[in-house]
């Protein structure tokens, strides 16, 4: 469970960061279209794996599927959370 | 009434929201509170000892069984967990029923305090104190109306999609739209998951026609889904229950791995010789709220025929009804599930504070329409935490012996928000706001304070104990009194500025 | 028709004709699965119930978008019937 939900958390980073706008407010340099498409590519390949082990790890499964989405929607506010906070710096 | 699809989809989401926010906003507050019944119920009961631990709990019960009761019809033990630490023995002769609450040690018997606990929370968010009024109904009507908010909600804030993980921080009015955007997203599985099955629990209930015609009925048809057990003879001859569980426990044990897997024990009929014995597994293996069980004899503790196998459409119903109650979570996912309660209940108080604000900016001289959405606002979004705060108090405060005792912290709690009807309706806006949320404030820190005053000994016992569910209780509404604190101060340099 | 009218035909559409909507389909569907041999009767009242709510948030969402209230109502009027029909003609199978 724990690994599926690092990868999850993960794999959320990588696909904000895939957008232009956090990318740039980040790392203070634009996103080339390489960067971005390997960086979604990781992204989308680290919340598949996180579902990967959750299926096969976690147990029992319906409960853990539960669980997943509740991480999913907390994870989310969390990298809004840091995101916004960055943006709000970046501007000052 | 608009050509256009999502400027109707904007219309209905601004109205349905309005018409009924406030109802869902106290329904959504007082549900999350609802997913720690237990650990609420158990706080508002401190005569309550750690009986989790005590060896041998079932054989002791039924000694005490057979000690103080003859010729019950039923028997029930609830064995005590780590979130109830309630250890219960329940009995009924006829329609006469008796209950009876154990200590750690056997003979000990406690009698806690008159409260309804956390289950005040848990029958007002279903029923609204109403349920002979149609309060079921208003609830499932709503929870049909937050579906339809939701819905044209995702038309309405389109334009998140494309702005993923934003959140715009700075000045107010766009800080909450960008959060009720985002928390509305993010909730969108949680709210459909809570409010269909919210309306699954009581389908059959609010569209009783097909019931009625094709089965005869409500009761007929979810006995012929779910079929129970045979009715036992009542002239069987009499024979004493067993009074060694250990029998059983070792056939229970080939069935169920694991340690305490057993969550109740019931004996139907226990002094007949047809009499039977039902055992409930725990709950936190299955999202349905049946969890398995197992049938014995209750004279020799022989293995009887077990329920039939309920059909496909009562499980699933089972299941919605297992989901909604969440009676499987772990500690954890329970947080989870309370957090996103909470946040689904900002975004609807987010959305009705949103609304104010916009028309307030645009029209010069306020409308009775703004003035009663205002007041409803701050009643209820700020009262309803206040009157939770005061009926806690009123547990610690109120004399134990008091006659009608559980009522009366009810009535506190309703007293409490009539007050805060009354401060929102003779105070301006933003003071009635910043007198809210600093009492609310005061009242949280005041409440671990005269825990610790009136018996110091149960903050004691609690830590050498690590009887978590108590100190988490008490660091969270510490936690909940600063929030509510920053907040106010918050609002009242908004206010000076 | 002004538009308070509106609203309050569309709102009154939303909630009973939903509600009819809903109540009839979930007494028609009942035949149908039945005949369908799916399940036996009672699963079929209980599938058909909980069904029906999704047909009742359509036609909410529907009443609220369609261009024109009379329309609206032709249709809910139609589905009704055809309800009916349907529950009429799959009974005397």
């Amino acid at each position: 469970m724990i690994i599926s939900i690092s990868l999850q958390i993960f794999g959320l980073l990588c696909l904000s960061l895939a957008m232009e706008k956090h990318f740039k407010a980040t790392f203070a340099r634009p996103l080339t279209q390489q960067l971005k498409l390997s960086v979604k590519v990781l992204g989308f390949f680290a919340t598949g794996l996180s579902v990967f082990f959750l299926l096969l790890l976690a147990h029992p499964i319906p409960i853990s599927i539960v669980k997943w989405m509740g991480f999913l929607s907390v994870h989310i506010l969390l990298i809004s959370l840091i995101h916004s906070r960055i943006a709000l710096k970046a501007k000052r | 009434m608009n050509p256009d699809f999502t400027k109707s989809m904007i219309w209905l989401h601004t109205h349905s929201g309005l018409v009924l926010g406030w109802l869902l906003f106290v329904i959504f507050f007082t549900g999350s509170l609802s997913y720690f019944n237990p650990e609420i119920s158990q706080w508002m009961k401190p005569e309550l000892v750690n009986v989790t631990s005590t060896e041998n709990v079932i054989n002791h019960s039924l000694k005490k069984l057979h000690q103080v009761t003859v010729n019950s019809d039923m028997w029930r033990i609830n064995l005590p967990n780590e979130r109830t630490q309630h250890w219960s023995l329940q009995w009924r002769n006829g329609s006469e029923r008796h209950v009876l609450s154990l200590g750690a040690n056997f003979d000990q018997v406690i009698k806690p305090r008159d409260t309804y606990g956390g289950n005040f929370f848990r029958k007002f968010h279903y029923s609204l104190q109403l349920r002979d009024y149609g309060g079921r109904y208003i609830v499932g009507f709503s929870a049909m109306f937050m579906l339809v908010a939701v819905f044209s909600g995702i038309f309405t804030h389109r334009r998140l999609f494309s702005n993923f993980f934003t959140l715009r921080l700075g000045k107010l009015l766009t800080t909450l739209t960008d959060f009720h955007a985002l928390a509305g997203l993010i909730t969108i599985p949680y709210i459909i998951m809570v409010c269909s099955s919210g309306i699954m629990i009581y389908a059959i209930m609010y569209l009783p026609f097909s019931a009625d015609h094709f089965a005869g009925g409500q009761r007929n048809l979810s006995r012929a889904l779910s079929p129970g057990l045979e009715v036992i003879d009542k002239n069987a001859p009499s024979q004493l229950p067993l009074s060694d569980f250990t029998v059983v426990q070792n056939k229970i044990e080939q069935h169920w791995q694991g340690q305490n897997q057993i969550r109740r024990i019931t004996f139907e009929q226990p002094f007949s010789r047809e009499g039977r014995i039902i055992v409930d597994r725990v709950k936190n293996l299955t999202l349905s709220k049946q969890s398995e069980r197992l049938v014995f004899s209750s004279n020799d503790g022989k293995p009887l025929q077990g329920y039939a196998q309920a059909s496909n459409a009562a499980q699933v119903r089972r299941i919605f009804f297992g989901l909604h109650e969440a009676q499987f979570a772990d500690i954890g996912l329970r947080w989870l599930l309370f957090l996103l309660g909470l946040l689904t209940s900002a975004l609807i108080a987010s959305g009705l504070i949103i609304w104010l604000n916009k028309r307030l900016l645009r029209v010069k001289q306020p409308q009775l329409g703004h003035f009663v959405v205002e007041r409803l606002n701050i009643a209820v979004i700020g009262g309803l935490p206040l009157a939770t705060v005061a009926f806690f108090l009123s547990n610690r405060l109120l004399p134990q012996l008091l006659e009608g005792r559980a009522i009366m912290e009810v009535q506190v709690f309703f007293l409490t928000w009539m007050v805060c009807v009354l401060v929102s309706l003779f105070r301006p806006a933003k003071k009635a706001w910043v007198d809210l949320l600093l009492a609310s404030a005061f009242g949280c820190y005041l409440l671990p304070i005269i825990d610790l005053y009136q018996d110091s000994q149960r903050m004691k016992d609690a830590i050498l104990e690590v009887n978590l569910v108590y100190l988490t209780f008490a660091l969270f509404i510490l936690l909940m009194g600063f929030v509510f604190m920053k907040l106010a101060c918050w609002l009242r340099a908004k206010d000076a500025a | 028709m002004t538009r308070k009218a509106e609203v309050f035909f569309r709102s009154v559409a939303a909630i009973v004709g939903g509600y009819s909507i809903a109540a009839v389909f979930s007494l028609a569907f009942v035949p149908v699965l039945v005949w369908l041999q799916w399940c036996n009767q009672n699963e079929a009242v209980m599938i058909a119930t909980m069904l029906s709510y999704i047909i009742y948030f359509s036609v909410i969402i529907i009443s609220f978008s369609r261009e024109s209230t009379l329309l609206l109502w032709r249709d809910i009027a139609l589905t009704l019937c055809l309800g009916c029909a349907m529950y009429l003609a799959m009974g005397s199978l």
